[in-house]
């Protein structure tokens, strides 16, 4: 009897395709790229902001394929104060234009809110012709929203505050996004050990530098994330 | 219904079978190779998928299934967790030899590191050549001939009745 015959015996032990629950799985799918559809078009209207043209080869339109650049058709990234923790998300209206252009990639649309690894990350990439420098802020600050809008994470100490950044033209920087998510609100008392609890939450990603002349805002979200 | 649902649905339908029984051979557990299988298919249609068809987005699962199994930090604590249960079997008895052929299998499987184990899977059961397999995981041919042989020690023993058992 060769190996593959032996593999393949031990292959019929493999569960039924009726262990696979597509439905829910279908409605994760969703989620996620929903979010990364909304993370994407914010940065890609910052890019057409910023360059000046329309540069709709960014916008990502799923499985339609791509059209003459229509730039009304991108969401519009607003900028958002987060108050503190137990606070309304408000929305400031559309973020300014900016030179550089952020990008939240979520590894998965649910995050186990113990894990402790990382969950995604958060690219900035320089879209104008010309190079920025600046010192980076306190971002990138991660917060999460529950379903009525209010701030239920508050960001934890970064790593990459006050540190002098230089990009290029076309050049990125990515920061990761690390779990565990801490609950910063006692609005969810049924949530072991200071995690969130688990459901439908939305996550909201700020960024700033420091220039010369300017101190310059980046906004991503909401993105809708599954809690475990 | 979108067009990703409909390749979605497709695959799910039509390779849903092979894809777990691939994702169970890298695994040797029926909960985890469920769990493999879903997390593979979530990151495939998670992102844009424009042009998708059956057969790209099935190869796309398929990476994804050996990705995330290779990633080991991410199943280390389940694996460690799970192994001595898979690793002693000692006491399976019983007239079926296939019972018997299939337990000793999995245990010598378990006792692989997660790439020799790949190696073994995408050679001698999906009949992918070295320089394929090399192209799989991202190293040489070189590795993948001493994964290989290094599996072939832990295995042959299981093989011996047959010297072409391992061909």
């Amino acid at each position: 009897m060769t190996l593959r015959t032996r593999l393949d015996d031990l292959a019929a032990g493999a569960p039924d395709p009726g262990v696979l629950d597509l439905e829910r799985l279908r409605g994760r799918i969703t989620r996620r790229r929903r979010g990364r559809l909304a993370a994407a078009g914010g940065a890609a209207l910052l890019t057409v902001a910023a360059v000046g043209t329309a540069a709709a080869t960014l916008l990502p339109n799923g499985d339609t394929p791509v059209t003459p650049p229509v730039a009304t058709r991108t969401p519009v990234q607003h900028a958002y104060d987060f108050g503190s923790c137990g606070m309304p998300v408000r929305g400031q209206g559309p973020a300014p234009a900016a030179p550089l252009a952020l990008v939240v990639d979520l590894a998965d649309g649910a995050v186990d809110a113990t894990a402790e690894d990382t969950i995604g990350t958060v690219t900035i990439t320089n879209t104008s012709d010309a190079s920025v420098h600046g010192t980076t802020g306190y971002g990138p600050e991660v917060f999460v929203a529950d379903s009525d809008g209010t701030v239920v994470t508050e960001p934890g100490p970064e790593a990459a505050i006050g540190y002098p950044l230089t990009l290029a033209p076309g050049q990125s920087t990515t920061y990761r996004i690390t779990a565990p998510l801490h609950r910063c609100s006692s609005r969810r008392p049924g949530s072991p050990a200071g995690f969130l609890a688990a459901g439908e939450y939305q996550l909201y990603v700020r960024w700033d530098l420091y220039r010369e002349d300017s101190h310059l805002w980046l906004y991503s979200g909401p993105i809708e994330v599954e809690v475990r | 219904m979108a067009s990703w649902e409909h390749v979605f649905t497709d695959l799910a339908e039509n390779r849903g079978r092979a894809l777990l029984r691939y994702a169970y051979l890298l695994t040797g557990d029926a909960a985890e190779a469920a769990d493999l299988v879903q997390e593979a298919l979530l990151r495939a249609f998670g992102r844009t998928t424009r042009g998708l068809t059956l057969e790209s987005a099935e190869a796309y699962v398929r990476r994804a299934i050996l990705t995330v199994h290779i990633d080991g930090r991410r199943r280390s604590g389940r694996w460690t967790r799970v192994r001595h249960l898979l690793a002693a079997r000692e006491d399976v008895s019983g007239p079926e030899s296939v019972v018997v052929d299939g337990a000793d299998l999995r245990s010598a499987l378990a006792t692989l590191s997660p790439r020799q184990r790949a190696c073994v899977v995408l050679h001698y059961y999906e009949d992918l050549s070295v320089a394929q397999v090399a192209e799989v995981l991202g190293c040489g041919p070189g590795a993948v001939k001493r994964y290989l042989s290094d599996a072939r020690s832990r295995l042959e023993p299981l093989l011996s009745d047959s010297r072409e058992g391992l061909r």
